[in-house]
């Protein structure tokens, strides 16, 4: 089971998102502030991160940038309400395997991640 | 945005309800015009994605686009019909739509320098040099070749000359509109991509950096060879002869050179063949390769592996006096030599006939060793092009992987059956396989460009028009020429099979023969056992195909199919088609809730009291019942005046064919095979609907996963008569559905409709005839419909298809009798 990162600037989305991915046995910390998340990355093992893009100081790219220079091994994917085709090909080039648009339902965000993981059937 | 037309719909609901019918039906009828557009757009993108139509990748961008365009209406005229039920829809769909827009996103060409490489650097630099010029590189950097200077203007040079000039535009513009199979369109398109580059101007940064490196490689008015080196060139695949290199070029000409040389990225056949290998135009960017003419004594090629003596175990040297030029464009038959794969190569004289066009022996060793070096240096066997000039010096033109050729061609010999009798034997393989068909003499370039599909073409040689067209070829045979041209090296890549021998004097026009290029025979007629190795050459490229494998279950791949299931929602819609096909489903259910509330000024749609196991609502638009039918929910067959639905109805509803209320067990076998057991009997996907008036039909019937439409006028005014009719879809596999679909055309061709088909849909029309031929036509429409409904599980062979057809023609002439 995986150590997971979410990081989203509504606390309602990351509980969501924690709520369902913890049902799947990974050990989730949800995040609403870049510091906090970046502070706990840097003294914890982090498989995967799920950042939303539109944060309140920084954006995504931005975040997963940093979080990659603690955690270079560190799997990601981007989930984002505002699309664009520069986010997502910065993101990709960053280093996320997936760069996913909400609306996302249970089903396909238990199988985005496990298929990051390397875990999917 | 979104509260505006809520409150306009709820305003309407309550003081004008007429008008927001109105509304309605007007947002259903340009959602019905946009289902028409997006599913033709489908059937088009499936023939792109599934190999079976080749076009360039901007042609399936475009055509996306303006799926995607029709989709996004189609959801906003839901939205439009009921603005509170479908509120979720366009965000899922904008969700689908950006997946695609990423799928389909074409890198973005590099247009910032370098403009220029050395030919040491280029070795290290494939992505800006390309193939020949990297390959050519790298021999370069190996100690000891004989490589002349020269210099790379590379292919973001390309993409900046294109910039610079403001031509990505013209040339994307011209891309979607090219299909391979169009040779008129195809050539006036290139023609007009041509003329752009050659009129353009060469930035000064380039032209520049050109003009000095050309002072660089040579001396004084020395001429200079000017050569493609596109992105994809000499790889994988070898893009043999496609592009033009420029030969003998003054110094002082070198920039129109290089534009000619541009120019040549957009020539027909290597566009074709670009597009037939299912890359893009950017992944073909057009380096160039500068270097000094030699001088040449004798000049050619060698094969580090040759199958022509010993097996593969021998290199063979192929070469003419001077230039090597009309060695690999076929035009001259060269002097070979043959080497042993030694470090120390030795001649093998027993399998060298002639070394007249070819240095001396001594020149031969040296040249075989430098070709060990290459292939042990470039680890596998390299094709590589040689000259020696007046001192006796050797040079390495041109080095790249040698085209292996097919396994299925290198199958060993098969015994052949006694009957198979040869007309030729002995003759030289130039391409291995073997294909079977008739024999078309291509002796002129009018004769070249209307070789027919499968023809076995006869030529005086293996000249590169010829390659325009080798898709259609199921085999060559060529007088002149051999296994070291061009043509010969693209056929192997093709799987096409080449022997080059005098024998056109034994074949006659329209004769069936089998070319065995593995064996170096002709036979008469179709040898089976010969041939059967031919049929997996004729497969397109793997790369077309997974060039879509991510796009096309994101668009056209349909996953809705039970309108019943739980996910056939907004959430649900994992593709373009899904969202086509949801919201084509919820707006006709709109369209009936909206008739089944009363007191609205339009009758309720009634459902139709038949013993067929079709469920179908009947919607009156005016006159289409008679007068007496009365108020009830449920209408029978004899209250419909309408007269077109009338006919059709009477053909649907023929006694003599059998529709089962259940099927046999037998039947659903076949049927869960094919369906995954998802399919029940009262699944609203069998429901069919009908919109009709006296004189008009609107009639759409599903059965199961295939559905019909039937459009119809019909009545005493000939000019405005006419039927439109579509077939779509099937339960069964995609192969059966088109013998189904075979089927279908051939009948409604004998009865004068119009036909197209697409992917597994056909469209068929007639119109402006009298109003009996039109009812006579709509009751063997009728009859169709109900004939074909479970066809295609049982069509197996094409045989089949034309013995049901003459059958049903029969059937249906005795009926109307």
């Amino acid at each position: 089971m995986a150590n997971i990162l979410v990081l989203d600037d509504i606390t309602d989305a990351g509980m969501l998102v924690k709520r369902i991915l913890e049902r799947k046995g990974h050990k989730v910390w949800n995040f609403t502030e870049e510091e906090d998340a970046l502070k706990h990355s840097t003294c914890n093992r982090i498989d995967l991160a799920i950042l939303d893009i539109k944060l309140k100081k920084m954006t995504g790219v931005e975040a997963l940038e940093e979080l990659k220079k603690v955690n270079p091994d560190m799997k990601a994917i981007m989930l984002t309400g505002y699309p664009t085709l520069e986010t997502a090909r910065e993101s990709l080039r960053l280093g996320a395997q997936e760069y996913c648009v909400k609306p996302i339902n249970k089903e396909e965000l238990e199988a985005k991640v496990a298929e990051v993981l390397g875990t999917g059937e | 945005m979104y509260l505006k037309q809520l409150f306009r719909h709820w305003t309407y609901q309550v003081f004008a309800p007429g008008t927001l019918l109105r509304r309605k039906y007007e947002a259903f009828k340009s959602l019905l015009a946009h289902d028409a557009v997006a599913l033709e757009l489908i059937a088009d993108l499936e023939e792109m994605f599934y190999g079976k139509r080749l076009a360039d990748r901007q042609r399936a961008v475009w055509m996306t686009n303006r799926l995607s365009s029709a989709v996004a209406t189609m959801a906003g005229q839901l939205v439009e019909m009921n603005p509170t039920r479908y509120m979720d829809l366009p965000e899922y769909f904008r969700k689908i739509d950006f997946y695609v827009r990423m799928a389909l996103e074409l890198e973005q060409p590099e247009v910032g320098p370098p403009y220029i490489l050395s030919l040491e650097e280029a070795g290290a630099l494939p992505k800006m040099a390309g193939g020949k010029a990297s390959n050519l590189g790298r021999a370069k950097g190996l100690d000891g070749i004989p490589v002349p200077p020269g210099f790379v203007v590379t292919a973001n040079a390309f993409n900046y000359f294109v910039d610079f000039n403001g031509l990505g535009e013209e040339i994307d513009k011209r891309l979607r509109q090219m299909v391979v199979g169009d040779r008129d369109l195809l050539a006036r398109l290139t023609a007009e991509m041509q003329e752009l580059i050659l009129a353009a101007e060469v930035p000064e940064e380039i032209a520049r950096g050109i003009r000095f490196g050309v002072s660089e490689i040579i001396e004084g008015d020395d001429l200079i060879a000017v050569r493609s080196s596109a992105l994809a060139e000499d790889g994988e695949i070898s893009f043999a002869g496609q592009y033009a290199s420029e030969l003998n070029v003054q110094p002082n000409d070198v920039l129109e050179a290089y534009k000619r040389v541009l120019a040549g990225k957009y020539c027909p056949r290597a566009v074709a063949y670009r597009i037939s290998n299912g890359l893009t135009d950017s992944e073909t960017a057009m380096a160039v390769l500068v270097i000094p003419m030699v001088d040449a004594d004798t000049a050619g090629v060698l094969y580090t592996r040759d199958p022509d003596c010993r097996g593969r175990d021998a290199m063979g040297v192929y070469g003419v006096r001077g230039l090597g030029h009309g060695l690999v464009d076929g035009s001259t038959s060269p002097d070979k030599a043959v080497l042993t794969r030694h470090a120390d190569p030795r001649l093998d004289a027993d399998c060298t006939p002639d070394t007249g066009g070819l240095p001396s022996e001594d020149s031969l060793v040296r040249l075989g060793k430098l070709a060990m070096r290459l292939e042990e240096s470039f680890g596998r066997p390299q094709d590589i092009e040689w000259a020696e000039d007046v001192t006796g010096e050797l040079y390495i033109l041109q080095t790249r992987p040698l085209q292996e050729e097919r396994e299925e061609a290198q199958a060993a010999k098969e015994i052949l059956p006694v009957s198979a009798r040869p007309i030729a034997e002995g003759l030289e393989r130039a391409s291995t396989g073997a294909g079977c068909g008739t024999v078309y003499f291509a002796s002129t370039g009018e004769r070249i460009a209307q070789i027919p599909e499968g023809a076995v073409v006869v030529t005086p040689s293996l000249k590169p028009s010829l390659l325009t067209f080798i898709g259609k070829m199921n085999g060559v045979i060529s007088s002149t020429g051999s296994r070291a041209s061009h043509f010969a090296s693209v056929a192997r890549e093709s799987g096409v099979p080449v022997v080059v021998g005098d024998v056109k004097a034994k074949l006659e026009p329209g004769q069936l023969v089998t070319v065995d290029g593995t064996g170096g025979a002709i036979y008469d007629g179709c040898v089976e056992a010969i041939m059967t190795r031919a049929r997996d050459g004729q497969q397109v490229s793997q790369r077309v195909v997974e060039q879509y494998a991510k796009v096309a279950p994101l668009t056209v791949k349909l996953n809705l199919t039970d309108p019943q299931a739980e996910d056939f929602t907004p959430t649900g819609c994992k593709s373009l088609h899904d969202v086509v096909r949801f919201c084509h489903e919820k707006a006709v259910n709109e369209m009936f809730s909206v008739m089944d509330k009363k007191g609205r000024g339009m009758n309720s749609a009634k459902r139709l009291e038949t013993s067929l196991p079709l469920v179908m609502y009947i919607l009156d638009l005016g006159g289409g019942f008679f007068a007496n039918a009365g108020e009830g929910k449920t209408i029978s067959p004899q209250d419909i005046k309408c007269g077109p639905m009338w006919a059709l109805w009477y053909g649907l509803s023929d006694e003599r064919v059998r529709w089962p209320s259940r099927l046999t067990a037998m039947d659903w076998e076949e049927f869960d095979k094919v369906s995954g057991g998802i399919f029940s009997f009262d699944s609203k996907l069998l429901a069919s609907y009908g919109l009709i008036s006296e004189d008009y039909l609107h009639l759409m019937v599903r059965f199961g996963y295939h559905f019909s439409v039937v459009d119809a006028i019909c009545g005493p005014e000939q000019g405005s008569n006419y039927i439109n009719f579509r077939f779509k879809g099937g339960g069964a596999g995609f192969d059966q559905r088109l013998l189904r679909l075979e089927f279908i055309r051939l009948v409604l061709d004998r009865y004068g409709f119009e036909t197209t088909t697409r992917g597994d849909m056909i469209d068929a029309k007639c119109a402006r005839l009298p109003e009996n031929d039109i009812r006579r036509l709509l009751m063997r429409l009728g009859y169709l419909m109900a004939v074909t409904r479970l066809m295609d599980m049982r069509m197996e062979t094409e045989e089949q298809v034309d013995a049901e057809v003459e059958r049903f023609i029969k059937d249906a002439e005795s009926r109307d009798g």
